[in-house]
């Protein structure tokens, strides 16, 4: 079910909050783990493939990410 | 210059480590005469190899030095890994009822080599000739000669098979032109060994950036005599020769051993360093020339799979030389050790370059993923397997041209066809309890388990043909845990695997059976 706008701002805010209280080193740390949680939640593989490579567009040298395929 | 006439040989062994012994012992079990070469005077120096599996015991019970090695080393069934001070891990391997062995037996690779000299020694069709060193080699038809040097001087043999089991800078690798192909890992370990009293029970245990070297893993195991083992990751940048001095390692083991509480004095008996490879030669026979353990495949130490995997090379390729040198098999029976070795040795790869990606994370990214999954480990169950050591199981023989796969489910049932025999306790004595693979008729047997698979069995082969191990209805665990139904026969090769696994066989179904174990059906 996809998230109402109120709750995606929340969430916006509450992930902005969350990463600003790290300090820099355990940023990536903590949204790998974060990553891992909602991976099991999905519990779909081929959902979250789809949407690494999702994540991976428009990041690195060239903008479209390593191994996203697009081109 | 090599002088006189070449003395002749069936084999010829290069190596007298516990590959090469294993393999002589082998060989010797089958009645054939083996000479092997060993640049060394005796046993080597450290602990090296020290995780010996269940199945390397069962192999080891075979050869007759099982029981050595039983009473001197430390069986062990479990380990805990750390994220920093915190377990996240606990391994447990299981140890079936009636299985003979420990899963894990730790014992120091001079003492392994103590041992198999003195049997090597009491044996008479095994002749050990230590301080000679392999020079060069000719393969010419029929037989491979070999130039040797020893402290009697310059000496020619020929062989009609020659086995390297001369480690990873195999010298008939090299003389062959021969190379491992794989990749080598960039992250190093020092390793060690240091004399400690302590309480402290024989398990594994490994942490994973630990207060005391910081984002480092180290490894720490228990071996006889008081001794330790502990290996540490050394990090991009550290200087080998300097983190090898004795005074930098007693700074971050004792680092260490204050971190974890043990406070007993100590002292640094050995160390050496050593880095991460998964390779293998792309065929383990050339001709007469044959490859076994490090100088055939180098593994990754995790999951203790390099000396484990050289024994089971031995167990596979002793009886099938045997077999070749008395005419029962064609020598293609030798093919089949390259595809049964290589096969184990490539799901060893597999296995060991996940195990080493976790131990020593090649990049960023995998670094990051690793700390993840130790950080969520601590409170999440999910993750926890990732941070399993996969330790050394045995591999079975499923796709082997020389298993019989009836396609039926029964192939699947119990001890699987391809896959060795567990070593249950069967039957008692006076002396105790008896183990199957101790009473197994030697050569190929089957094991039949009422009065209709006995029927079969004799039935199909004649006196000289496989003997017979009846398991009755006293036998409740053995018969559940070998998958046991109303007219099973299990055809079990001389190293202990299932051959075949066929329910009220015809007696032709049989000995095609064996024909196909032997090498005899392409």
């Amino acid at each position: 079910m996809p998230l109402d706008n109120k709750s995606l701002e929340d969430l916006f805010g509450r992930l902005a909050g969350a990463l600003e209280a790290l300090d820099e080193r355990d940023r990536p740390v903590f949204l790998a783990k974060l990553t891992l949680l909602l991976a099991a939640e999905i519990g779909d593989r081929a959902r979250i493939e789809a949407l690494i490579v999702q994540a991976l567009r428009h990041l690195g040298p060239d903008h479209d990410g390593p191994g996203s395929g697009a081109r | 210059m090599t002088s006189g006439a070449a003395a002749r040989h069936a084999v010829v062994i290069a190596g007298g480590g516990p590959v090469g012994l294993t393999l002589a012992l082998e060989l010797a079990r089958h009645g054939i005469a083996t000479v092997v070469l060993e640049q060394g005077s005796g046993p080597g120096e450290g602990s090296r190899a020290i995780c010996i599996s269940r199945r390397s015991m069962d192999i080891l019970d075979g050869i007759g030095v099982g029981e050595d090695f039983r009473s001197r080393g430390l069986g062990w069934t479990r380990g805990t890994s750390f994220f920093r001070n915190r377990p996240v891990y606990q391994l447990e391997m299981p140890w079936p009822p009636g299985e003979k062995h420990y899963p894990m037996t730790n014992l120091q690779q001079f003492h392994m080599e103590e041992f198999l000299i003195a049997r090597a020694r009491r044996e008479p069709l095994i002749e050990l000739r230590q301080r000679t060193r392999l020079e060069d080699l000719d393969i010419a038809t029929g037989h491979v000669r070999l130039h040797v040097q020893s402290p009697a001087g310059a000496q020619a043999l020929d062989a009609r098979f020659l086995v390297a089991c001369d480690g990873a800078r195999s010298r008939v690798r090299e003389a062959l032109g021969l190379r491992l192909n794989g990749r080598s890992h960039e992250g190093r370990y020092l390793i060690a060994d240091i004399h400690m009293r302590s309480d402290h029970p024989t398990e594994r245990r490994a942490w994973f950036d630990p207060p005391s070297n910081p984002g480092a893993t180290v490894l720490m195991h228990r071996q006889p005599d008081d001794i330790w083992r502990i290996d540490y990751q050394l990090l991009p940048g550290q200087d080998a020769e300097r983190e090898l001095e004795a005074g930098r390692i007693a700074e971050r083991i004792g680092a260490h051993l204050a971190m974890i509480g043990e406070t007993a004095p100590w002292r640094l008996v050995w160390r050496s360093l050593y880095r991460a490879h998964c390779l293998a030669l792309d065929d383990y026979r050339h001709g007469p020339v044959l490859f076994a353990g490090d100088a055939a495949h180098l593994v990754p130490i995790f999951g203790v799979r390099g000396l484990n995997s050289g024994i089971a090379d031995a167990n596979n390729l002793g009886w099938k030389l045997a077999a070749a040198l008395r005419d029962d098999a064609p020598l293609s029976l030798l093919d089949s050790y390259s595809v049964e070795r290589r096969a184990a040795t490539l799901d060893i790869l597999a296995q060991a370059e996940k195990t080493t990606l976790f131990m020593t994370p090649p990049d960023a990214g995998h670094a990051l993923m690793r700390e993840a999954v130790l950080s969520l480990a601590i409170d999440e169950e999910f993750v926890r397997p990732l941070i399993d050591p996969r330790q050394s199981v045995p591999y079975d023989y499923v796709e082997s041209p020389l298993t019989t796969l009836s396609g039926k489910a029964v192939d699947l049932d119990g001890v699987r066809a391809g896959a060795p025999l567990p070593n249950l306790a069967i039957g008692a004595t006076r002396q105790g309890r008896r183990h199957l693979l101790d009473v197994l008729p030697a050569g190929f047997a089957a094991i039949v388990f009422d009065a209709a698979g006995e029927a079969a069995a004799r039935a199909a082969f004649a006196e000289a043909g496989p003997g017979c191990l009846p398991i009755g209805d006293g036998e409740a665990l053995a018969r559940e845990r070998l998958g046991a139904v109303p007219g099973l026969v299990i055809l079990a090769r001389p190293d202990g695997h299932v051959a075949a696994r066929l329910v009220a066989p015809a007696p032709e179904q049989l000995r095609q059976a064996l024909w196909r174990a032997c090498g005899r059906v392409q």
